[in-house]
């Protein structure tokens, strides 16, 4: 069985490798892009594999799938903005310094692989004191109560950095006129329709799912938040969501949610005690589900907005149609 | 677990790779998927540190580590292309533009 | 018993996932890699899930699977639509 196991992550590392090698060497922008997203995919299955489910999820739903959607918009930008309908230009060179830097990552990654081979070859045991400060707290699952409690202010400077890059789009934005990349369609092709009105409840509810679950088990509300944030490429996607060149209040709470609700907490929390981010007495549980929620919100929103490339968005009425 | 030799070697690899691409292409996107693809590698060797422990359960820390880096990953991709983007609304291209001295330097999108 | 019942499934589910891979790798246009595409590997994860749901043997586990390949097929027909779509428009591929 051993045996096995081996071949099998034997397998998996050289799928990871032969992926990442053909996404960086392969002319081509699109197939390098599908093999990114397929790289991503693989990289799930080897967190599933070392026993890390929360990070499949985050892999399957962020990496592969949100960033791949925007290397996929990436892509048709590439033709947008050149006003070029079919080929995708190509690199005016493609390779350059080729035998050097060959020579430098051979080196490096030789070097690498030793030193972490023999860095993990040494056991080491989680320590005592956190191991206890985990076993022993309100909530289960171990990874939310780092996120959450332990390591929160972590979390809180993450939030900050993804609101932070939407605020970059958006100054970019306002620097320069971007042709418009989802405009929404006169016609929704058929199929569309359906498919929303099935995916839109599924999504919601497995995204409540996680986000509940993961107080005990894998999920919670990064995943959570990145499941709304799909739906949200899906309505963009199909014109359900319209561009606008500012953004709406209501967005700019949705935006501002986590990160705001977060740090106040952060702040009060030297009323009941005196380091920011410790959670109340007998309370952890609650407090914890209503940072979260805030977070998953602002995480799905700002993830919306980061893929339309839009200052905002504001639901189009799609109109009933009259026979 | 027969898995840590594995993943560790993939991972020195991985981060190899990923520089490759970095260094040799020249179009920003190929740069920004190698980027990508070390930081998948620096995961990779973190959560790798993460289960070396375990008859007693993995150490949390460095996968909340992670965690948090797979979001900062997309921000970094999500701003990055748009700044090429921008670029090539600038420019014409998306490729950086050729300084004086031969080699541009340093790469500027990580 | 169930655990070879599991067993055989997967690999059945595996089997079809071989042949579909071989169709699109093989097949000379878009409509026909499509069609195995879609026809094989939703057989293959349909097998894959059926195994799983007998090793794992839980009424919630089995809910769980049949969920995971209903929205697979969902996205799939969609995709292969959209994808077959663009393919008449563009006669070229």
């Amino acid at each position: 069985m051993s045996l096995l196991s081996l071949i099998f992550d034997a397998l998996l590392g050289l799928g990871l490798l032969w992926l990442a090698w053909r996404a960086v060497s392969s002319p081509g922008l699109f197939a390098s892009v599908v093999l990114f997203m397929v790289f991503g995919f693989v990289m799930a299955i080897t967190w599933a594999r070392l026993g890390a489910p929360d990070l499949a999820l985050a892999e399957a739903a962020i990496s592969a799938g949100l960033t791949g959607a925007l290397l996929l918009s990436a892509c048709k930008a590439a033709l947008t903005d050149t006003g070029n309908d079919n080929e995708l230009p190509d690199e005016p060179s493609t390779v350059r310094r080729r035998w050097p830097a060959a020579l430098i990552c051979t080196g490096l990654g030789a070097v690498l692989s030793i030193v972490m081979i023999q860095v993990a070859a040494n056991r080491a045991a989680v320590p005592p004191a956190l191991a206890e400060a985990v076993t022993t707290h309100p909530l289960d699952n171990p990874i939310t109560v780092m996120l959450l409690d332990l390591r929160g202010y972590d979390t809180l400077l993450e939030v900050t950095v993804l609101l932070t890059a939407f605020l970059g789009v958006r100054i970019l934005l306002e620097q320069t006129e971007l042709p418009r990349l989802h405009a929404p369609r006169a016609t929704t092709p058929l199929m569309v329709d359906p498919l929303l009105a099935m995916a839109t409840p599924v999504l919601l509810m497995t995204a409540l799912y996680l986000f509940w679950t993961g107080m005990e088990a894998p999920g919670g509300a990064f995943q959570a938040g990145a499941l709304l944030g799909a739906l949200g490429v899906m309505y963009t996607l199909t014109g359900r969501f319209e561009p606008l060149d500012r953004t709406p209040v209501l967005l700019r709470l949705g935006l501002i949610l986590g990160p705001g609700m977060f740090a106040i907490f952060a702040c009060l929390a030297l009323t009941w005690s005196e380091w920011p981010l410790a959670y109340p007495a007998g309370a952890t549980g609650a407090a914890a589900v209503a940072i979260e929620f805030t977070l998953m919100i602002s995480i799905a929103v700002t993830l919306t907005l980061l893929f339309s490339a839009t200052p905002g968005l504001h639901a189009r009425h799609m109109g009933v149609r009259h026979p | 677990m027969s898995g840590i030799l594995a993943f560790s070697l993939t991972a020195g690899l991985l981060f190899a790779l990923g520089l490759y691409g970095m260094l040799t292409r020249t179009g920003l996107i190929h740069r920004l998927l190698g980027a990508n693809i070390m930081a998948a590698a620096v995961f990779l060797f973190l959560v790798v540190l993460s289960t070396r422990a375990t008859e007693a359960g993995a150490d949390p820390v460095p996968e909340v580590m992670v965690l948090t880096g797979i979001v900062i990953s997309i921000s970094l991709t999500a701003f990055g292309l748009v700044l090429i983007r921008y670029l090539r609304a600038m420019t014409g291209q998306a490729t950086l533009p050729r300084s004086g001295r031969e080699g541009d330097g340093h790469s500027g999108d990580d | 018993m169930s655990t070879w019942l599991a067993i055989a499934l997967i690999l059945i589910g595996c089997s079809f996932f071989l042949a579909g891979t071989v169709g699109l790798l093989r097949f000379p246009d878009t409509h026909s890699r499509l069609h195995a595409l879609t026809k094989a590997d939703n057989l293959g994860l349909g097998f894959i899930c059926a195994g799983l749901a007998v090793h794992d043997g839980s009424l919630t586990g089995t809910i769980h699977l049949l969920f995971v390949w209903a929205l697979a097929m969902m996205a799939a027909t969609v995709s292969a639509f959209l994808i077959a779509r663009w393919a008449d428009e563009e006669p070229e591929h």
